[in-house]
C-alpha cells in the first residue's frame, strides 16, 4: 500500500461519524438520572414505607399479647424453682392462663418445653438452667 | 464576556459546578472519535452506539467525582473498552474482528459507506495483530492520538506504546505485502 493509499485510508476511516440520533439518544438516556426522585421513584419509595408502616403495626398487634403473657409465664416460674407441666402440654393453659397459640408458640420458643409432650413427667426449670452436676 | 471552556479538563470542572451544557459538549467532542473505535472493535454499528451511550452515562455518573489523575478522554476510552470487552463477552457470535464483514447500515444498492468500508478494510487488516497492538494502530494511526495520549488511554508507559507500534507495524508490513500479492 502507498503512502497515498494509506492516508486515504485514514481519512475516509475518519470521515465515519456517529449517527446524527446518537446525541440526543445519549442526552435522553440521562434525563431521568439528573433528578434523583422521579414521579415513579417517589412512588415506589411511597409504597415501601406505607408497607414498612404496615408491618410495624401488624408485628406489635400481636408482639405484645405473647410478651405480656411470657412475662407472666417468666415471673410466674421464676418465682418458683420447679415446675411439673401437666400430661399434655395443652391442658397447661389453663394451669398458666396462656392461649394455646402462645403456648404453641412458648414451646416452639423452648426447646426444652416442646420436648415435655414427649415425656410428660419429667421435672424441669424453667427460667434458670439445670447446674451440671445436679 | 466569560469565554467558553476549551480543554476537556475545564468542560469537566464546569461540569462538576453542575454546568450540565459542558457534559454535552464533552460527548459532541469525543462520540466520533469513540463510536468508531467501538465500531472497530465490536463490529456492529447498533452495539457501537449502545457502548458509546453507556460510557457516557458512566460518564455523566462519575465524572462529578473525577479526580484529573488521567484525561478525560482516556478515561471515557479505558470504560469504552470495558464496555465492547463486556458486549464481546456477551455477544460471542460477534467477537471482535473474528469476523471482518461489518454489520452497519448499507446503502439502497447494499454497498457500505466510504467509512464503513474503509473500516472494514482496516479490520480485516489489524485482524492478525494482538489486542494491545490493534490499541495502538487505531489510536496513533488511524486516530491520530498523541503518544502520551495513546499511553495514558492504553494504562501504559510511552515506551510501551513505541515497542507496540512498532511491532505492529512490522506486521501490517508483512499483511500489505500479502494484500498486494492476492
Amino acid at each position: 500500500m502507498s503512502e497515498a493509499d494509506w492516508e486515504k485510508l485514514k481519512d475516509d476511516y475518519q470521515s465515519l461519524k456517529a449517527p446524527e440520533q446518537l446525541q440526543p439518544r445519549i442526552l435522553l438516556a440521562m434525563e431521568p438520572q439528573r433528578s434523583g426522585f422521579t414521579p415513579v421513584r417517589v412512588w415506589q419509595i411511597a409504597a415501601l414505607l406505607v408497607l414498612g408502616v404496615a408491618g410495624v403495626w401488624g408485628t406489635l398487634q400481636f408482639q405484645p399479647l405473647e410478651s405480656q403473657q411470657m412475662s407472666k409465664l417468666s415471673a410466674h416460674v421464676v418465682v418458683s424453682t420447679g415446675v411439673t407441666l401437666p400430661k399434655h402440654p395443652l391442658e397447661s393453659t389453663v394451669w398458666l392462663g396462656m392461649s394455646k397459640p402462645a403456648l404453641r408458640s412458648l414451646a416452639i420458643i423452648r426447646p426444652r418445653l416442646s420436648s415435655m409432650s414427649l415425656r410428660p413427667s419429667s421435672r424441669f426449670l424453667l427460667g434458670s438452667r439445670p447446674r451440671k452436676g445436679r | 464576556m466569560e469565554q467558553p471552556p476549551q480543554t476537556d479538563e475545564e468542560l469537566v470542572r464546569a461540569f462538576q459546578r453542575g454546568d450540565r451544557q459542558a457534559f454535552g459538549q464533552l460527548i459532541e467532542r469525543h462520540q466520533d472519535r469513540l463510536y468508531r473505535l467501538a465500531l472497530a472493535w465490536l463490529g456492529n454499528s447498533d452495539f457501537a452506539e449502545d457502548a458509546v451511550q453507556e460510557a457516557f452515562l458512566r460518564g455523566f455518573n462519575s465524572l462529578p467525582r473525577f479526580r484529573f489523575g488521567a484525561t478525560p478522554f482516556s478515561w471515557l476510552y479505558r470504560t469504552l473498552r470495558n464496555i465492547c470487552c463486556e458486549i464481546n463477552r456477551r455477544q460471542s457470535k460477534l467477537k471482535a474482528f473474528e469476523n471482518a464483514e461489518l454489520a452497519v447500515w448499507k446503502d439502497r444498492t447494499g454497498h457500505l459507506a466510504t467509512g464503513e468500508q474503509s473500516l472494514e478494510r482496516i479490520r480485516a487488516l489489524i485482524v492478525q495483530l494482538p489486542t494491545r497492538q490493534q490499541e495502538v494502530v487505531l489510536l496513533r494511526l488511524f486516530e491520530e492520538c498523541s503518544e502520551e495520549e495513546t499511553a495514558n488511554a492504553m494504562g501504559c508507559r510511552r515506551g510501551t506504546v513505541k515497542a507496540l507500534l512498532y511491532k505492529a507495524r512490522q506486521q501490517l508490513q508483512l499483511g500489505l505485502q500479502e494484500e498486494r500479492v492476492s
